[in-house]
């Protein structure tokens, strides 16, 4: 009798401390709200690698750059330089187009309450290019000779070339504007944005308050942001990131895996937007050795591809398909607008023949085991078959891929993702030009590099279309490429959560200044 | 001389009650079937499959099941039912493979260390508790991160992964034979130690170590399924079962077939592997087992 009695209290007990102790939370706080004023956005993605806006080279570390942060030039949804979200009040440059004259904003606060001046401005930028400290956009500031402050509200430029990008480049997501007075930059962040830093936790979470003196105000003359704050939880893996959307633990997501579109846009609390982009994966073929050094096996290959049968099974169609060029139709007076190559196996299979592969060809296809890399490989194997090219897929993590022995700069034949840039130049500059740091597919071709350094410097954007024109028939006749298609970006987020313009330049780069909640 | 002539004519006389036995458990039969079948489906699987298990039609992907697809299509319109016959063979040969590595060796290192005892018996010991002491799949995933996860190394990692066990089980069976009077017969006779070991230890450790090499079939067909589930080991398009799993995994809301077909291959035949056992159990050790 004593023991079940004993035994029957000691279950009471634990199921009474499992009801107490477990149990999900309620959500987030309701919010007071006043219009369209009030409420916490919550976001997940991985952990940033670095506080420090210098060195942010990842998705989530670029993010926050644009969260507590601002810009010179802003770079808006359509990849045009928006000057009523931009630091900079004006701009000038000179008729030989290497001296930029800006005029700043007056009245800007940083997060400790001192005014923005061309001080601050030189400071950032001054450290961005400067060799000895290295930040990630420091080759692309190289072509800045000078930075002078002739007044309180003043910055001039000057370059070594012209650049027609120039003002792209000032928007890149590592720029934001830092106050001169910064001595660490991992622990003090004191920067214009719309929110500042609350609390740090490296494994789980960083939060963002509202900043009282931000200088945005919307049409009708209320200042911005509206949301009181954003909580940014770390959250790898995709399917969590959309059970926590579904669950109403999380507001907001971007790089939403296409597979999941559905789900979300049928799920009442949810909603999904899209926007096309330029993000793209690079299926590329090592040019400086066999077997692509043979641009009939290259060109076999694009002949053997069904791009259209890619989209819809890899990405369901959330795209459009590409001309084996990393210039996709956003871009538009300089994309090359032809109809998609028809797929040919005969051609591809007489074009390996002439190349000595008339008994077919095996080649291992390494790539990432995320996204939508797994799918495109194994659809893309079965369509090769038919072409007699028998394709090894190797899939490694991302980690893996990218990590020290630069597999992905390495092996014969590879997809690699390329994020959407504001400009087609970033890619000849980064990755297609021979001596480019990023050129995975080793092509080098000098009259391509000719035409890039052309396109580098001309001011001109009728010259600079036709210019850009000639590279993409290089890339379509005899380039290293296979591109598939070019992504929408897609974004899930909370019924309750408005005002989101989803942008066709990084996803990260969604304005919060003008997101709200709304019941 | 006279004891093992003695010894074979019961042997056999009692194969046939054995096999009486078994007739009565039908869990037993069903895990036989299950076996059968997809040990026969590792042999002809690709012939006698409806579909070439890389067979893609972008347009029919996401079909429900259907007299034309039995469990209907994958997110590439490739047919689930054939390409988890055409799978079997890889259960058979990754699984089946390490479970056969850790028989082999962990009754040698069981049979060693029982015999032999003392300090051999107790290094022996240590290094299996050690091994013991790390879960299963974490360990395999640090192993085959650090190497290339290759089919081969898969196997080798569940094969040493499940050592332990065997040779924990092999040992004390070991321990009880050693007392037993044949054993002393042979000691006196003068034989080596090599030829009590695998002479006359070892068919008697026979009965007791099938039944745990078909338990260990069983985990390992699991444990290798797991890996599969996390990309390690294999590469698409394998119709490995635990990579369907996965793969299916993003999509589940769209094609809950393409889960569940591999998914209850995996538990079907785990459990018809562990029916198995049971019955091999009862065949072999009537008396039970002395652990």
């Amino acid at each position: 009798m004593k023991r079940m009695f004993l035994f029957l209290a000691l279950l009471f007990c634990s199921i009474g401390l499992i009801w107490a102790g477990g149990g999900q939370g309620e959500g987030p706080a309701e919010p007071e709200k006043e219009g369209k004023y009030g409420g916490i956005m919550t976001r997940a993605y991985f952990a940033p690698g670095t506080l420090d806006p210098a060195f942010a080279s990842d998705i989530t570390a670029g993010e926050i750059c644009g969260i507590w942060g601002d810009y010179l030039a802003y770079v808006d949804e359509d990849l045009s330089i928006d000057q009523s979200r931009s630091l900079a009040e004006k701009w000038d440059v000179s008729a030989d187009g290497l001296t930029w004259t800006f005029t700043l904003r007056k009245g800007v606060k940083f997060h400790n309450g001192e005014e923005m001046t061309s001080k601050d401005v030189k400071f950032t930028f001054d450290r961005l290019r400067d060799p000895d400290v290295g930040a990630a956009p420091s080759s692309l500031y190289a072509n800045i000779a000078d930075i002078a402050t002739p007044d309180t509200y003043t910055v001039v430029m000057k370059l070594k070339q012209q650049n027609p990008d120039f003002l792209f480049q000032l928007g890149e997501y590592q720029s934001i504007v830092c106050w001169s007075g910064i001595k660490d930059f991992n622990t003090e962040h004191i920067f214009t944005g719309k929110f500042m830093y609350e609390s740090y936790l490296p494994e789980d979470r960083i939060t963002f308050k509202r900043n009282p003196n931000y200088w945005r105000k919307d049409a009708e003359g209320n200042q911005l942001p509206y949301l009181d704050g954003i909580d940014y939880l770390f959250l790898a893996e995709p399917s969590a990131q959309v059970e926590a959307l579904r669950g109403g633990q999380v507001d907001y997501l971007i790089y939403l895996p296409s597979e999941y579109v559905k789900a979300v846009e049928d799920d009442p609390n949810t909603v999904v937007y899209q926007k096309p982009s330029n993000f793209h994966y690079a299926i590329r073929m090592r040019s400086d050795r066999k077997p692509f050094s043979d641009v009939r096996v290259r060109q076999a290959f694009r002949a053997a591809v069904d791009r259209g049968e890619i989209l819809e099974g890899a990405f369901e169609g959330l795209g459009v398909t590409g001309r084996d060029t990393p210039f996709g139709p956003g871009y538009g007076d300089y994309y090359l607008d032809v109809p998609e190559p028809k797929r040919d196996i005969a051609k591809a299979k007489r074009l390996l023949a002439e190349a000595g592969y008339a008994d077919g060809l095996t080649v291992t296809l390494t790539t990432q085991q995320s996204s939508a890399m797994p799918a495109m490989a194994t659809i893309m194997k079965e369509q090769m078959a038919e072409a007699g090219i028998t394709i090894d897929i190797q899939l490694v993590p991302p980690d893996v891929y990218y990590g020290a022995d630069n597999l992905w700069l390495e092996a014969d034949f590879a997809m690699t993702d390329w994020g959407s840039r504001a400009t087609p130049q970033s890619y000849l500059d980064l990755a297609y030009t021979c001596e480019a740091n990023w050129n995975e597919s080793h092509y080098c071709d000098p009259e391509l590099d000719e035409l890039a350094a052309q396109a580098a410097v001309e001011l001109d954007t009728a010259k600079r279309a036709e210019i850009y024109a000639e590279v993409q028939r290089i890339f379509m006749d005899r380039g290293p490429l296979i591109v598939a298609y070019f992504t929408n970006n897609l974004f899930g987020a909370s019924s309750r959560l408005k005002g989101i313009k989803p942008t066709s330049f990084f996803p990260t780069h969604v304005d919060y200044g003008v997101v709200y909640f709304e019941d | 001389m006279a004891e093992t002539n003695v010894k074979n004519k019961r042997k056999r006389g009692r194969l046939i009650t054995r096999l009486r036995r078994l007739a009565r458990y039908p869990a037993t039969l069903i895990g036989f079937l299950i076996v059968g079948f997809f040990l026969l489906m590792a042999f002809v699987g690709p012939l006698v499959a409806p579909y070439g298990y890389t067979d893609q039609d972008i347009s029919e992907r996401f079909q429900p099941p259907s007299r034309q697809h039995l469990l209907g299509t994958d997110r590439f319109g490739r047919d689930v039912f054939s390409r988890i016959l055409v799978g079997s063979r890889d259960v058979y040969i990754v699984a089946g493979s390490g479970a056969l590595l850790a028989v082999v060796f962990g009754m040698t290192l069981g049979l060693i260390a029982g015999y032999f005892g003392g300090i051999v018996d107790e290094i022996l010991m240590r290094l299996i508790d050690v091994l013991l002491a790390i879960p299963p799949l974490l360990l395999a995933m640090i192993v085959l991160f650090t190497l290339s996860a290759s089919r081969l190394n898969v196997i080798l990692v569940v094969g040493v992964l499940y050592i332990p066990m065997v040779a924990r089980v092999v040992r004390s069976v070991v321990l009880d034979l050693k007392t037993r009077q044949f054993v002393e017969a042979a000691k006196l006779r003068g034989e080596s130690s090599l030829h009590i070991m695998f002479r006359e230890i070892f068919p008697n450790v026979l009965p007791p170590l099938a039944v745990e090499a078909s338990m260990r079939f069983s985990y390992a067909i699991f444990l290798v399924a797991s890996l599969g589930f996390l990309g390690l080991g294999v590469q698409p398009p394998s119709p490995d079962w635990g990579l369907m799993v996965g793969e299916a995994r993003n999509y589940f809301g769209q094609a809950q077939w393409a889960l569940l077909g591999p998914a209850g291959a995996i538990a079907l035949l785990v459990v018809g592997v562990a029916f198995m056992s049971d019955g091999l159990r009862r065949m072999l050790l009537p008396g039970g087992v002395s652990e």
